[in-house]
This record gives C-alpha cells, sequence and structure tokens, in this order.
C-alpha cells in the first residue's frame, strides 16, 4: 500500500504525519541557487526535457526500468527515522545509498544519524543545502558504527570517524532555479534520484521514480522514511519541490562490506 | 675453432631468443589482436562528469542496466575514493580510460591486463561485449 498525495487530500496527510508523533524535519534552504560549491545548476548544464515529451518519455523509462527507483529500493524499516526529526538526512541517505547502487557498488546501509553533528546531536530539523554540503565534505557512516536512532556520539563507535569517509556523496547539481519541476523530471527521466523538500509538509524526501497516474497527471514516487506502507505518489502542485532539489550523480567509489 | 666459435655464438643468439621469448612472448602474444588475453574478471564503464544533453533513450537504459544487467560497474572519470584520491582499484581504469574518448569499457583480465574500447551504444551491445 500506498500513501496518494493530492492537492486535494494533502492536508489530511500532513495531519497524520502530525498525529504519528512527525515534527517538520526540512527547513527552506538557506543558500542562492547555484550557490553551493559542490552542486552546480543543472539546469543550466542539461538542456531539460520540454513537456510535450515528457509522458512519452516517462512511460518509455518506465518500460525500460530506467528509474532508480526501478534498480534500488530503500529499505522502509531501517530507513524509518521513527518520529525524529530527521527526514533531511534520512532522504540523503537514501540518495547516497542509491547511487552507490547505480554505480554497481556493494549495498551498504547508511547511518542517518551519523549526521547528527548538523544538528548539535539533537533531535531537530535541518536545510537540506547544509545537509548536503557537510555530507560532501565528510561523508555518512554505516549502520556498522552508528545504529539506527542513535544520535548521541557517545552512543557511536569512533570508527565512525574512518568509515564515512567511504561514503561521500561528491558530485551534486542543483535542480532549482527558473522551473523545479522541469528539471527534477528530466533528472529522474535520466535514471538519477532527487533529494526535495516540501514546504507544505515540512519533510524532506527522495524521489525515485514518475508514472504516469490513471487519471492522466503525472507522479511521483518517494519511498519516504515514515516506515513501512508509507511511501508516496505526489501529484498536482504537491509533487514540486519547494524547499530545495538536488540530484546525486557520484559517490566516492569503494567496495566497502555488507553492514 | 671458427665451427666451435659458430657453434657458441648460435648457442649465445638462441639463449638470448629464447629468454626474450619466455619473458615477453606472453605479453606480445596478448597484444595481438584476437589472442587470449586470460578471462575477463572485472569491466567498467568509464564516462565523463556533467551531461550537457539528456541521454539517448537506448544510451539511458544501457548505463542505468550495466550493473545490474551485466555486472559491469559504472565510474565517472572524476569518481575519487578515499581520501579524496583513486583508489588503488579505482586507479588502472582511469589509467586505462585515459586518451579515449569517453564513455569508454575497460576490462579488467585475468592477466592483469586493463583494455579500453569504445562504450557499446546500447544494452545489447554492451550484453553481447561482456558474453552475458
Amino acid at each position: 500500500m500506498s500513501i496518494h498525495i493530492t492537492d486535494s487530500n494533502f492536508r489530511e496527510v500532513v495531519q497524520r504525519s502530525q498525529e504519528a508523533g512527525f515534527t517538520v524535519g526540512a527547513l527552506p534552504r538557506r543558500s542562492k541557487v547555484g550557490g553551493l560549491a559542490c552542486a552546480p545548476v543543472f539546469a543550466e548544464r542539461v538542456p531539460l526535457l520540454p513537456e510535450s515529451q515528457w509522458k512519452s518519455r516517462i512511460r518509455e523509462a518506465e518500460a525500460d526500468g530506467v528509474y532508480i527507483g526501478q534498480r534500488w529500493q530503500s529499505d522502509p524499516n531501517a530507513d524509518y527515522q521513527n518520529g525524529f526529526g530527521y527526514c533531511w538526512a534520512y532522504s540523503l541517505s537514501q540518495a547516497t545509498m542509491a547511487c552507490r547502487a547505480a554505480m554497481g557498488q556493494p549495498f551498504v546501509q547508511l547511518s542517518p544519524e551519523s549526521l547528527a553533528e548538523c544538528v548539535g546531536y539533537r533531535n531537530r530539523g535541518y536545510y537540506l543545502d547544509d545537509a548536503l554540503a557537510y555530507a560532501s565534505q565528510h561523508g555518512i557512516a554505516s549502520r556498522l558504527f552508528v545504529p539506527q536512532h542513535k544520535i548521541s556520539k557517545a552512543q557511536w563507535s569512533q570508527q565512525y570517524l574512518d568509515d564515512r569517509k567511504n561514503y561521500i556523496p561528491t558530485e551534486w547539481y542543483d535542480l532549482d532555479g527558473k522551473d523545479v519541476w522541469a528539471a527534477t523530471v528530466t533528472a529522474l527521466i535520466m535514471g538519477f534520484g532527487c533529494y526535495v523538500g516540501y514546504d507544505w509538509w515540512g519533510h524532506a524526501v527522495w524521489l525515485d521514480r514518475l508514472r504516469i497516474g490513471s487519471n492522466g497527471k503525472i507522479e511521483v514516487h518517494t519511498p519516504n522514511s515514515h516506515g513501512p506502507g508509507n511511501d508516496a505518489w505526489i501529484s498536482g502542485s504537491r509533487a514540486i519541490p519547494s524547499m530545495g532539489s538536488f540530484v546525486l550523480r557520484n559517490v566516492t567509489f569503494s567496495t566497502g562490506g555488507r553492514a | 675453432m671458427e665451427t666451435i666459435r659458430r657453434y657458441a655464438l648460435c648457442v649465445a643468439i638462441g639463449l638470448i631468443l629464447g629468454g626474450a621469448a619466455v619473458e615477453y612472448g606472453p605479453m606480445a602474444l596478448r597484444l595481438l589482436p584476437g589472442s587470449d588475453w586470460g578471462t575477463p574478471v572485472d569491466a567498467m564503464i568509464v564516462y565523463e562528469s556533467g551531461f550537457d544533453t539528456v541521454p539517448t533513450r537506448e544510451f539511458t537504459k544501457m548505463i542505468t542496466h550495466a550493473p545490474r544487467d551485466c555486472g559491469v560497474r559504472v565510474i565517472d572519470k572524476d569518481t575519487l575514493g578515499k581520501g579524496k584520491q583513486p583508489s588503488a582499484e579505482l586507479q588502472p581504469y582511469l589509467d586505462a580510460a585515459k586518451g579515449h574518448d569517453l564513455p569508454v569499457l575497460v576490462s579488467h583480465w585475468a592477466s592483469g591486463l586493463y583494455s579500453a574500447k569504445p562504450c557499446p551504444e546500447t544494452l545489447e551491445g554492451l550484453k553481447a561485449e561482456v558474453g552475458k
């Protein structure tokens, strides 16, 4: 079962999230578009697909199994934030794990909690752009050294400092700009995942595929990080990222071990 | 005396040629087109950092399916390893890709050699290339 989020029911989804204990985890970006050294502007590099081609390319990509969500699937239990305001970290980790899979590297479960330094090791929301800037410098440690839902450094193995250097998301593109939706659609059709924030939800998610819904509208999918059964298909204006949108193309190359 | 000298010279030349054949023969054979390089143990597609166009449907399909369907890993030429330096494993692939137009398919052979050739443009072409 998936959640379907539309322009008419999104308030109910937000309310359910709040009732389930999920606080605002994503904050509006602080940097200007193109202001991140690690993330040049996508639309300045790639001619965005014209809207007239979207639906046919979306169907073709699905038929070809091109979407990153068709090639790698997040584990809804391992990637469950469990009430912590760490959606900004969980979705960033999902983006990194998927990128590793796309490069043919062995699976390693990464630990979003290893990014806790960004928020002073407290249970707080954070900025997507600052989070990726931190991760592109320090990396994300594996679960082997930083257990799930443990955000105090005292609960971690000190080996995390070396370990995280193996998992650095190095090459990002900023999808914001004149037309963030066109850039997001183009990136997904090219087989990349998108790390985005939605201000109406106060939530950061990782987008992994597109489809044409039964009503003919474009829908975008996120595995989400709200636990099993909470992956979502989002359509209409709710699907358009509103607090930053980034695509990850490269991670450090490491054969790694299975965590 | 002359015969002995000739015989000794022939033996010396023979030893030199024989030694060279033993030392360099296998390498020379491997460099000949169509010769046996041993078994391919790994392969990677090295492609270009940054994009300036949306890849074709066929190329997108090929590059995204390469790891799962063909066991061919995909790396960007600017992919950096631990400490922001190419890892020992990665470096030979990047070295082999040098001087070639990207994307390039780099194969690592059981003989220890690396070879590079233009990457096929389709998934079917890649499968045929790597024997899948």
